[in-house]
């Protein structure tokens, strides 16, 4: 089967499947009218003699009010600028005063069963300002309906066990390992709260040449902004606008009075798969003077300028094109990259 | 001075680590005071989930401690290729600080100097990589995130930068681009008023350090010589902004100095034969360089986002640097017979000195600014759009001096060679991109959603170059560049997100891609992604993922009307990936996983073998790796739990087919066939309530195919390891 037949048997595959699931999630849903609409958070529209405050909701929901009590949402009240507002249980779960009234479950707003955007929303209501998360709204997460509580406790509560690893130590007391996760409220640590979901990467750490991601080293987050971002694959920046791998890989940043192109206008994964490769130097393939002739081949005024006999015969010792052109990410001295 | 900076500041956090462990050890002797976990009715939600021992927590006054510390010893047994093995995993035998964390939280959430004080360490000792993570919060006031991290690597392979490649000895020498490097870095923010709505201060700064040594090549008097160097450069990124609220638009600020700077050197004193070792062929007697480069970036970036009346999110960023950089250059060589196309001079002779001195320096300002926008038209409809404009130009210049004393074997003086003085080379490369991207998403219900979008973009590149050839002992002009080239790609992609059941989720996603130029053959131009995932869990224990991954990227079949349906590029990848986690009980834990990488490149190339043109030669790439991991804890008694793992990595490459450079049009075939595997266990002993004991044991198998390079690097590696793990913490 040629792959383009293959491509088209997919997507037809996965049009029967979304048809399906349609179908199917309509039907289901029919059981949960109740819920299938989103809410919007509006707390202008509540009166504000509802509201009770988090101490009233201690009573009933105690371990999630004390796992709550240690995280950054709890002591908002106490902060200036954030005197007037809403704080604590109902900044998100709505006024609570009829719901402990009635012990009414249906009069608070709970996010069981909510689509990902819709709680989403609840949380962007504050943090949307946030540099980090400006562009939740149009990133890769939010376009796949990944949402907020995806990854994210609101409680803080530990509700996923951290898996033991290589580097991490396991024992009786090994669900309870603080990590970063406490503070970022992260239902589990990196990196495996991203390859719960990312699996396909998970296979690239385990190559020989890789980034120290399962080593502890390094996180996902270190070059990917989990909560979107202008940037393809939501990387971060460096140094303004520069690409991620240049904030370790400094000497890679130049600028260079001879530029290899290739680096600056499309980026380092032209030669490299940055997530771990058997090849050395997590090139793209395993020979280099291949990777190289892939772009200096010249046809039809297309390709880099290629290299010319003689003294370019891969059976030579010129096989391996940077053994002369050492510098090939840049140079201030030669314009072959040779110093 | 500055560059005990980053070594300061990793010792002051150990030392206030060590201290705060010391008090809480001290402290701790008080009885426990934390209450009684109570159920609530939502507790069943999370029933299978473990819950943190409350054993292991002790008090500090007004705070819990969770803490341990984990120290121990690992001995290492090396069999075959100990380059590889360096290169691949670089453990060494010796003390070894494990996974070690300490936690002061505030019992009620509100602590003196600090609410929660987090500290986690790995990889310390004989571990090549060692990571040390602060974070300091008294969240009313103040905020601190700290890394420091620090790598170690080891880098000999006889498959890179290797002469004898191609010849495949019967004992290949290692490549000659090998390395021992050290680098250390870290990250260190502080944020003031971190809470506050109105107004947030943060200062940062990220100091980088890299040093070692390193072997490199030269190609210079008509030979290739290896050479080892010492690298040094480090850098130092200051960061200072202010976050705030202005009516209801959320203002980000930030103005970072980054200040970079390399002293890389090279001196190399003795007889040097390349690797042509004839001695008539050129060698070099001595051999320095000493190559200063001073970089700084200044960098602003203004960020603004607001909500108009809860249905239009409005959001922009305006990022603008500039880098410069400025160097000198210095090579002094002596050595024997340099070839008379490079100097002139008749051979045999004597190269007393030759010297070149070369001062230059770039600049790039770079401007970014993109601008998004989200309509909420209605609870289930959004429309967006994003925009972004991106422009930089790089301009570079340097002159450059040179001067050989040449004399003859015959003892007469070859008249000295001096080239250079206003010889000098100017480059400018200019960049623009335009791109926008328009999409939608819909969410039906709660069980199914979908986005679809498009996006377009242009990219115009222009690149001079003019001058004189840096270094050249006959002035001669670089070849001159004048290029302009644009391209524009547009690309429509969509995907859904459903439920059919409460415990079955499915996501799915495509884009399709073309242009119509190419700047480089490999890119992705025209490309059809195709991903697809299923997550399903029957029960709150047991789960299962499949996801499968396509992409086709290929080149434009047509540019400017002439068909290059033979000058291609064609990248074809599928990925199937698949995992099942399985809890079945409290003390058993079950993950397994099964990936199989796919991938088929060939691209058209030009090249030259045995002095004969390939103009339509094609090189391919094929990769065929499959990939298996299981693990598994299991706490055989209250006292005993054990953890095994395997992963394996075994790529079958490009199979049984081989490569035909000679033919016509001739084929360059490679892959990376190899296996890579480790097996581990870990029985971890609960002495008392202070004290784990751990002995594990670590297997690495590496084997590759003689494909590869020329020679295999196989190895074993066989690493017991014992350890004591202290909590410091009430255990019951």
């Amino acid at each position: 089967m040629s792959s383009h037949s293959f491509i088209k048997s997919l997507l037809v595959c996965a049009a029967l499947v979304a048809a399906i699931s349609w179908q199917a999630s309509s039907s289901v849903a029919q059981s949960a009218k109740p819920t299938d609409k989103p809410v919007q958070i509006k707390p202008t529209a509540y009166i504000v003699g509802d509201y009770v405050g988090s101490e009233a909701c201690k009573d009933c929901h105690e371990d999630q009010f004390r796992a709550f009590s240690h995280t950054s949402h709890a002591d908002l009240s106490t902060i200036g600028s954030w005197k007037g507002k809403v704080t604590g249980c109902e900044a998100c779960h709505g006024p609570g005063k009829n719901h402990i009234a009635e012990g009414d479950p249906t009069k608070i707003i709970s996010f069981k069963n909510k689509p990902s955007k819709t709680i989403s929303e609840t949380c962007l209501a504050c943090h949307a300002g946030r540099e980090e998360h400006n562009n939740f709204r149009r990133g890769e997460h939010w376009r796949n309906d990944i949402g907020c509580t995806e990854c994210h406790s609101p409680h803080g509560e530990s509700t996923e066990k951290n898996t033991a690893g290589s580097n991490t130590f396991v024992s009786a007391a090994n669900a309870q390992k603080p990590g970063f996760s406490t503070l970022k409220m992260l239902k589990v640590s990196e990196p495996q709260l991203c390859e719960g979901c990312h699996s396909e990467v998970k296979h690239q750490f385990n190559q020989p040449f890789h980034h120290k991601v399962l080593e502890g080293a390094m996180k996902c987050t270190d070059c990917h902004n989990a909560h979107g971002g202008f940037e393809l694959k939501q990387t971060r920046l460096a140094t303004g606008a520069d690409a991620a791998c240049v904030k370790c890989h400094a000497d890679k940043q130049g600028p260079f009075v001879f530029e290899h192109a290739p680096v600056k206008t499309e980026g380092c994964v032209s030669c490299h798969t940055p997530h771990g490769s058997s090849n050395p130097r997590l090139l793209r393939t395993s020979r280099v003077s291949q990777l190289c002739l892939e772009c200096h081949s010249q046809d039809h005024g297309v390709g880099a300028q290629e290299p010319a006999g003689p003294q370019h015969n891969l059976n030579a010792q010129y096989a391996n094109c940077t053994s002369c052109h050492v510098k090939i990410h840049g140079s201030n001295s030669s314009h072959v990259f040779f110093r | 001075m500055k560059s005990k900076i980053i070594k300061m500041l990793g010792l002051l956090t150990g030392a206030a680590l060590w201290l705060v462990l010391l008090a809480g050890t001290t402290i701790g002797q008080q009885p426990d005071a934390s209450p009684t976990p109570t159920k609530s009715p939502e507790k069943k939600t999370t029933a299978a989930t473990p819950k943190p021992n409350p054993e292991a927590v002790d008090m500090m006054g007004d705070y819990t401690i969770v803490s341990s510390l984990e120290l121990g010893y690992r001995a290492l047994s090396v069999t075959g290729d100990r380059n590889k093995y360096q290169s691949d995993l670089n453990n060494r035998a010796g003390l070894r600080i494990f996974d070690s964390s300490f936690l002061a939280r505030a019992k009620e959430g509100k602590g003196g100097a600090f609410d929660t004080f987090l500290v986690t360490s790995t990889g310390w000792g004989s571990d090549p990589y060692g990571s040390m993570r602060v974070s300091v919060e008294k969240s009313r006031w103040y905020r601190f995130d700290g890394n420091f991290r620090r790598f170690k690597y080891f880098n000999f392979l006889n498959n890179l930068a290797n002469p004898n490649f191609a010849t495949q000895p019967p004992n290949p020498i290692t490549g000659q681009h090998g390395y021992d490097v050290r680098q250390s870095m870290g990250d260190f923010d502080l944020t003031l008023l971190p809470k506050n709505e109105n107004f947030r201060f943060t200062l940062g700064v990220s100091p980088e350090r890299y040093s070692g040594p390193a072997y490199t090549t030269y190609h210079v008097g008509g030979d290739d010589f290896k050479l080892l160097s010492k690298l040094k450069s480090r850098s130092n990124d200051f960061r200072v902004g202010v976050d705030g609220k202005i009516g209801s638009v959320d203002i980000s600020f930030l103005q970072g100095f980054r200040r970079f700077r390399e002293d890389s050197s090279i001196n190399n004193v003795g007889q040097n034969l390349g690797v042509n070792p004839a001695l008539s062929n050129a060698f070099i007697t001595s051999f320095l360089r000493n190559n200063p480069v001073r970089g700084h970036v200044n960098y602003s970036r203004l960020s603004a986002h607001t909500l108009v009346n809860k249905k239009l999110d409005l959001t922009g960023r305006i990022i603008y640097s500039k880098a410069t950089t400025d160097f000198g250059f210095i090579e002094n060589i002596t050595g024997i017979n340099w070839n008379t196309r490079v100097t002139g001079a008749p051979t045999a002779n004597t190269l007393n000195l030759g010297s070149l001195n070369i001062i230059g320096g770039s600049n790039r300002p770079n401007a970014l600014g993109d601008f998004g926008l989200t309509w909420m038209a209605t609870d289930r409809l959004r429309l967006s759009n994003t925009f972004r404009v991106e422009t930089f130009q790089i301009s570079g210049g340097e002159f450059y001096t040179s001067a050989y004393f040449l004399t003859r074997t015959t003892g007469v003086a070859f008249p000295p060679i001096l080239a250079g003085g206003n010889l000098g080379t100017s480059t400018l490369t200019k960049y623009r991109k335009i791109q926008d991207t328009v999409e939608a998403d819909y969410q039906f219900n709660n069980r199914f959603s979908m986005h679809a979008g498009y996006r377009y973009g242009t990219r115009h590149i222009q690149d001079f170059r003019s001058g004189a050839n840096p270094g050249a002992l006959v002035p001669s002009a670089v070849p001159l560049i004048a290029e302009d080239e644009t391209n524009h790609t547009q690309a429509v992609f969509g995907g859904f997100k459903a439920r059919p059941a409460n415990n079955w989720t499915i996501y799915f996603d495509a884009e399709r891609g073309s242009a119509d130029n190419v700047f480089t053959r490999v890119g992705n131009y025209n490309h059809t992604n195709v991903r697809a995932k299923s997550r399903y869990a029957p029960t709150k224990k047991l789960s299962f993922n499949l996801a499968v991954i396509t992409r086709n990227n290929s080149n434009p079949s047509e540019i400017g009307g002439v068909s290059l349906t033979d000058f291609g590029v064609n990248i074809k990848s599928r990925v199937f990936t698949s995992s099942v986690d399985w809890t079945p009980s409290s003390k058993l834990s079950l993950n397994a996983g099964y990936n199989y990488n796919w991938l088929n490149s060939d691209a058209v190339v030009d090249y030259f073998y045995l002095a004969v043109r390939h103009p339509t030669g094609h090189s391919q790439y094929f990769m065929r790796n499959n990939f298996f991991t299981v693990d598994a804890v299991a706490h055989l008694s209250p006292r005993a739990t054990l953890y095994a793992a395997y992963r394996i990595n075994k790529d079958l490459g490009q199979g049984s087919r081989r490569e035909d450079p000679t033919g016509a049009p001739g084929f360059l075939v490679t892959s990376y066939p190899m296996s890579f595997q480790s097996p581990e266990a870990r029985l971890a002993f609960k002495i008392n309530n202070r004290i784990d004991w751990n002995v594990g044991y670590q297997y690495y198998n590496y084997r590759e195919s003689p494909l590869v390079g020329p020679g295999p690097q196989n190895y074993h590696a066989h690493m017991p390891y014992t350890s004591l793990r202290v909590y410091f913490g009430k255990r019951g």
